[in-house]
């Protein structure tokens, strides 16, 4: 993982120093699990961060990255209990559970935009590491799990300009795919994302 | 320029409110009852054969640790650990089989199923599969380390306790049901039940009946 952020870091100064038209956001992120990371929390959840920076290659491409930090949590009650097996004897813990999710994706990101006025649509894709961190509270104990899994991202969006030397909105749908690693299943998180950004 | 500075201010100050919204750490309307579980711990090969008839001691022991931060214990949950124990144990055996034993001629609390036979200390133990021993550790806080509890010494027999098996700290209330199918002296328990996180509030009757229900719920292999 960081490689991946210094390869990005040097991605972004290399852009900031040049003359390309480049694009830059940061946004919040509203997320909410599939799949089996919807069985460990399942509700919508609002603490989310991501930040892109992208430089066009062409009037219609670009190449970048983003980061981000998805903290996700449910409470949960009235769940099976949780088996666990030490030095030969059995044992079940139930209680409130706490379930904790941070997913902090680093990826390599390339856009395609329309032409199409002022708004400019696009759709993307991103490609490179997650770091996932689980943690499974019950009473005073934890259970906890992180691993490093592949992550893809497709994404679709639209930067919305706003009228201030460029600056706008930014409005983006996206899905982040974390292969099982470790101990740890996969994981599929469906982002709806707003920030601030400006090209140019 | 000075409209790229303004730009550049305004985005650190979404940047800044962005961070300190996402480093809020969520859970912060955990309640105490949240904290509660219930745990249990079983030696399989001690139920492969399952009792058909049990005997509970009809007290509730306190163990201490040696650090001198217990509280004393006064009776106060007695009546819903005895009772809703002994309704459990009815519900697996049978009215038929299941013996209370009491070291005290009157017996109090009243037992709540008046058709279970009660043993004095002066009568003989009949002969039963397994004793079921209650207790209650609690503390003035939560201890981190394992608390080795000592043997208590019963009427007709003395039992240990084990090192607790994944509990590693005892919270400032828990109680506990042993449960021995080997009846020769000194010996561990083959199923030990954890209900855990009990304070000096007025919930906690209803959260003791509701922690040993759920203790005998998670344990199917009892009978």
């Amino acid at each position: 993982m960081k490689k991946i952020f210094i390869t990005i870091i040097l991605f972004i100064g290399l852009a900031v120093n040049s003359n390309a038209q480049s694009f830059w956001a940061l946004n919040w992120d509203i997320t909410m699990g599939t799949g089996e990371t919807s069985d460990f929390i399942g509700n919508v959840n609002f603490r989310g961060l991501s930040f892109d920076g992208r430089v066009f290659v062409n009037d219609n491409i670009s190449v970048g990255g983003q980061i981000g930090w998805k903290t996700m949590y449910e409470k949960l009650t009235d769940l099976p209990p949780i088996e666990i097996e030490e030095d030969g004897i059995s044992g079940d813990i139930s209680g409130t559970q706490m379930h904790y999710l941070n997913v902090f994706p680093a990826l390599i990101t390339s856009h395609y935009y329309f032409d199409s006025g002022n708004v400019k649509p696009y759709i993307g894709l991103g490609l490179g590491g997650v770091w996932i961190e689980q943690k499974n509270e019950i009473g005073l104990r934890s259970f906890y799990d992180d691993s490093y899994a592949f992550g893809v991202q497709p994404e679709i969006g639209a930067f919305i300009p706003i009228g201030l030397n460029s600056s706008g909105i930014n409005l983006a749908a996206k899905y982040l795919f974390g292969t099982s690693a470790g101990d740890l299943d996969s994981i599929g998180i469906f982002t709806f994302s707003i920030g601030f950004a400006f090209m140019n | 320029m000075k409209n790229m500075k303004k730009l550049a201010l305004r985005f650190v100050m979404v940047l800044a409110l962005a961070v300190v919204f996402t480093s809020c750490y969520p859970g912060d309307d955990v309640s105490v009852n949240d904290l509660d579980t219930t745990s249990t711990f079983y030696k399989i090969s001690d139920f492969t054969t399952p009792p058909k008839s049990v005997i509970i001691y009809w007290d509730v022991a306190q163990l201490k640790g040696e650090d001198g931060d217990d509280i004393d214990y006064k009776g106060d949950i007695d009546d819903e650990v005895l009772n809703t124990t002994l309704d459990n144990l009815v519900a697996l055996y049978g009215v038929d089989q299941v013996y209370i034993f009491s070291n005290n001629d009157q017996v109090f609390p009243v037992p709540s199923n008046p058709n279970v036979r009660v043993i004095k200390r002066n009568e003989q133990v009949p002969p039963v599969d397994a004793a079921v021993v209650p207790s209650i550790v609690l503390r003035e806080k939560t201890s981190v380390g394992i608390i080795y509890p000592p043997c208590l010494p019963g009427y007709w027999y003395w039992y240990c306790y084990p090192p607790v098996v994944g509990v590693n700290s005892y919270g400032v209330g828990t109680v506990i049901l042993a449960m021995h199918t080997n009846l020769q002296s000194g010996s561990e328990p083959s199923w030990t039940a954890f209900m855990r996180g009990l304070l000096s509030s007025s919930s906690n009757g209803s959260r003791t009946v509701s922690g040993i229900n759920k203790a005998f719920d998670q344990s199917p292999y009892l009978n």
